[in-house]
Order: structure tokens, then sequence, then C-alpha cells
């Protein structure tokens, strides 16, 4: 069971701190842009 | 724009949470290899998403070439990108799985080689691009890439058929040679993971695009 859940870990935390990373850079890049504009 | 986003997210969430559920309470435990087994729920799902992204890959790369159109680059750079995230966990996966079925974290398998090479050819892939010092000439140059690197695709789907392998057999897609023991609940239980996993994938694809189209406004 040990082994199932270091892949559950792994694979929601690649998949959501991914995207976490992601949307946090639109959201600093549109920041960026309103600046500018 | 964000409420959307937030929406999609709230529903894929669900998806995904439903699909460990599946998983963990109602999928069936193996005889032979226990809950270990499970693992594939999620190492098959993710070496097809992986697949399929790479596809995309091959065909923005010929798109760019043909086109010079940046938005197939864009598309090119974010389905790799998010490709490589997929075949990594298929990796990683698949070593976690091996330990307790195998007794080994790797092996120099045709399967697994086939594999990580393929991997590779990805991440290179994407440094490529990163490393170029005109932008339209890394587009280009990658887009030469990624077609190549797609050669390898197929090569890794079909290992297990072509060389002697300790990899299971195909237990997916056309070619598959058979249903490795899957009870109807078991397949049921592949296939709902494959749309969560390929569901989640194409949200990223289209967050990752967007970031790739808002940088180019700043740059």
């Amino acid at each position: 069971m040990n082994y199932l859940f270091a892949v559950f870990a792994i694979t929601w935390l690649v998949y959501f701190g991914y995207l976490f990373v992601i949307n946090r850079k639109i959201e600093d890049v549109k920041d960026t842009l309103e600046k500018t504009n | 724009m964000k409420l959307n986003s937030n929406f999609y997210l709230i529903i894929i969430a669900a998806i995904v949470i439903f699909d460990v559920a599946l998983i963990t309470l109602f999928a069936p435990t193996e005889v032979i290899m226990g809950h270990v087994q499970k693992i594939l729920y999620i190492h098959v799902p993710n070496a097809w998403v992986g697949f399929l992204f790479f596809f995309f890959v091959f065909i923005a790369s010929i798109m760019y070439l043909i086109t010079k159109n940046i938005r197939w680059d864009y598309f090119g750079q974010a389905s790799g990108e998010i490709g490589v995230v997929t075949t990594t966990i298929m990796v990683i996966s698949g070593a976690i799985w091996a330990k307790p079925v195998w007794g080994v974290w790797w092996t120099w398998d045709p399967k697994l080689t086939t594999s990580l090479i393929m991997l590779l050819m990805y991440i290179g892939y994407l440094m490529l691009r990163a490393y170029a010092s005109n932008p339209r000439q890394g587009a280009t140059f990658a887009s030469v890439l990624g077609i190549i690197s797609f050669v390898n695709v197929p090569i890794v789907y079909m290992a297990s058929v072509w060389w002697r392998t300790v990899h299971p057999e195909l237990i997916i897609g056309p070619l598959k040679e058979s249903d490795a023991g899957l009870t109807a609940s078991m397949g049921f239980i592949l296939i709902y993971s494959t749309f969560a996993i390929t569901i989640l994938c194409v949200f990223l694809l289209v967050r990752r695009f967007q970031l790739r189209t808002l940088e180019e406004l700043i740059t």
C-alpha cells in the first residue's frame, strides 16, 4: 500500500504543483502588463 | 477568465478525487501483486497521455515549419512540456511498481530503455528552444527535433511486441495483446483514470499556452 501512496503523492504533487506554478506566472505576467499599460 | 479557470479547476479536482477513490476503495485487489498492481491505474494513463501530447508536438512542429505561425510553436512547446511531465511520472511510477514486483527499481529492458530515450529526447526538445539565441531559429530547430523525436513513440509502444522483455504485455490501445487478466471493473477504472488524467493535462495545456501567449506580449 505504501508504494501505491508514494505514486499518488508524486503524481498529484507534480501535477497540481505544476498547475500552481503556471497560474502564479500567469498572474505575474498579467500584473506586469497592467503596470506597463 | 479567472472565474472560468477556477470553475474548470474545481470540476477537474472533483474528477481526480473520484479517480483516487475508485482506485483505492473500489478497484479489486489483484491476487498475486496485491495493492501494488493498482499503480497500473496511474502508470498506463500517464504513458497514454505522454504519447498523445508528443503527437501534438509532432503535429505542431509540422504546422510551424509549413506556416511559420508562432502560435503553432507555442502549442508545441506547451504540449512538449506536459508530455515530459507525464512521461516522467510514468517512468517514476513504473520504477515504484518494479521494486516490489521485479525486485529492482530499474532494468535495461527494451521498453524501459526506449521510454527513457524518449523522455531525454523531449527534454532536449525543450532545452534546444530554451537556449537558442534567436527565438525564431530556436523554434525552427525545435520543430525539426519534435518531428524526429516522434519516431521513437511507436517504438516505445511496440517494444514489448518486437523484443523479448520483462515488461507486461500491451493492455491498452489498438494493438493490445491481452487484457492482462483485467476484470470488467478493473477495465472501467483504467478507462476512467485515463479520462481523468487526460482532462487534467488538457487543462494544463490550455493554461500553459495562455502563459506562453501572455509572455510574448511582454517581450
